[in-house]
């Protein structure tokens, strides 16, 4: 599941392309998933056709997914992060939440440390 | 061409024996979908229920009064000969599954986080493997009988394509008409025969429904999930009722129309097979009795249309329950449900 958060800093679509790129790079959107079309995404989370349109085509830049006519699109292979950094993802994760963060500082934080 | 038309009925029917063995969504899953009560999750619920209620109701409702309304046509204006009376099935099909796919009224736009699942939604993940190929398989059987009924059919005595033409033979009889002394090849028709009078507004309706019916399952499986995240399961079993009620429905009413079809078919084969093959000299018993492959194909598409009408009609009742399950008011007051609105 994914959530596109109004009060968000990050642009709608930023938020779908980041949320959907977590969940291939976790291993939960497994190889050759078909993600839903670009309306029914856009239906669910009430944003224009477009906004997510360009998250899609953002992500297939990246290659992490892949577009084809009739097969949709669906989540290329090899993509998922090595299993050792999950369990330290998790942990993390714990920690943000007991912290009381919300995903945005989370990200910050990690952000903050990425350099050093 | 009997055998295939008959393998073509049993593979129907066994296709709805077994479908008879599966079960039927139930109203309980509905029921036990349902957030506990109380705004704002209760509310936004039953509004839910409610506008999936409304459009159960009214494509039944419009769909009845277009049936009527060709009743009405017939009765009006009889020179059709019983083409509005014979296209029913397919205009009822047609008007309910519009009704069933008009696009609902767009949700008032509300604050907060909007979630989605990522879940493919699509007329062929809705409800079980057979939704949409029974559906289909009927459709295509009933374009290529009509085009086969109107390749053979011929015109009537007002120039409409509605008789079945046939090789006919006569017979010259002696003083005491009861031996044959010539016999003449002539030319036979009989009807009413299913053919282009008949079949191209029954090609025509049959695209229109066709259309009708994928935008009805284009519709539910489009429909935008409710912002309220507790609200999905209760979704789901909207959306899968509602698909089971499409396909059944429209599986139904495409075998009656066959059926139809079928039985119209028959008569004029039947006709067709009354023929002696008298040779000069032969006696002449005064009784054409139906004979020979005509009279055969004759009883094996009366036989396959009979059946076709019953399976039309369990598959009818099916189709009903699936809407009463809909329809169904729900019982008052459940107890808090722990758990069912997170």
């Amino acid at each position: 599941m994914i959530t596109v958060d109004p009060g968000s800093a990050l642009p709608p679509g930023e938020q779908i392309r980041a949320q959907i790129e977590a969940l291939v790079r976790s291993g939960e959107l497994a190889a050759d998933v078909r993600l839903p079309s670009v309306r029914q995404l856009a239906s669910d989370l009430r944003v224009a056709a477009g906004t997510v349109a360009r998250a899609y085509k953002d992500l297939e830049q990246a290659g992490l997914v892949r577009t084809g006519r009739a097969a949709g699109t669906r989540v290329n292979p090899g993509q998922a992060l090595a299993a050792p950094v999950l369990p330290e993802a998790d942990a993390f994760v714990a920690a943000a939440r007991r912290a009381g963060l919300s995903l945005q500082e989370a990200q910050w934080t990690l952000a903050s440390r990425w350099g050093e | 061409m009997a055998a295939a038309a008959l393998l073509a009925v049993l593979v129907l029917l066994g296709w709805v024996g077994w479908l008879l063995a599966r079960p039927l969504p139930r109203w309980s899953m509905l029921a036990g979908a349902l957030p506990a009560e109380g705004p704002p999750a209760g509310a936004a619920g039953e509004a839910l229920v409610a506008a999936e209620r409304k459009r159960h109701l009214a494509a039944p409702l419009a769909a009845g009064a277009a049936g009527l309304a060709c009743w009405w046509v017939q009765a009006s204006v009889p020179r059709l000969v019983g083409l509005p009376v014979l296209i029913i099935p397919l205009v009822v099909w047609s008007v309910w599954a519009a009704v069933l796919a008009l696009p609902g009224r767009p949700a008032a736009p509300e604050g907060g986080a909007r979630s989605a699942d990522l879940a493919v939604r699509s007329a062929r993940t809705l409800g079980p493997a057979w939704a949409l190929p029974l559906p289909a398989f009927l459709a295509l059987l009933v374009a290529a009988c009509t085009a086969v009924a109107g390749m053979v059919s011929g015109p009537d005595e007002s120039g409409r394509l509605r008789h079945l033409e046939y090789a006919g033979r006569g017979y010259e009889l002696d003083p005491t008409g009861t031996v044959v002394t010539e016999v003449l090849a002539g030319q036979g028709s009989a009807g009413p025969f299913p053919g282009w009078y008949y079949g191209v507004p029954v090609l025509v309706l049959l695209v229109a429904g066709c259309l009708a019916g994928l935008g009805a399952m284009a519709r539910v499986a489009s429909r935008p999930r409710p912002a309220d995240t507790g609200l999905w399961p209760l979704d789901d079993v909207l959306r899968t009722l509602g698909a089971y009620v499409i396909t059944t429905g429209s599986a139904a009413l495409l075998s009656v129309q066959l059926g139809v079809l079928g039985l119209m078919a028959a008569i004029p084969l039947r006709s067709a097979s009354m023929m002696d093959n008298l040779q000069i000299g032969d006696a002449w018993s005064g009784a054409a009795t139906p004979q020979g492959p005509l009279a055969a194909l004759a009883l094996a598409v009366a036989g396959g249309s009979v059946l076709l009408v019953l399976a039309g009609a369990v598959l009818g009742g099916l189709a009903l329950r699936g809407t009463a399950e809909l329809l169904r008011p729900r019982r008052a007051a459940r107890p808090a449900a722990s758990g069912s609105a997170a």
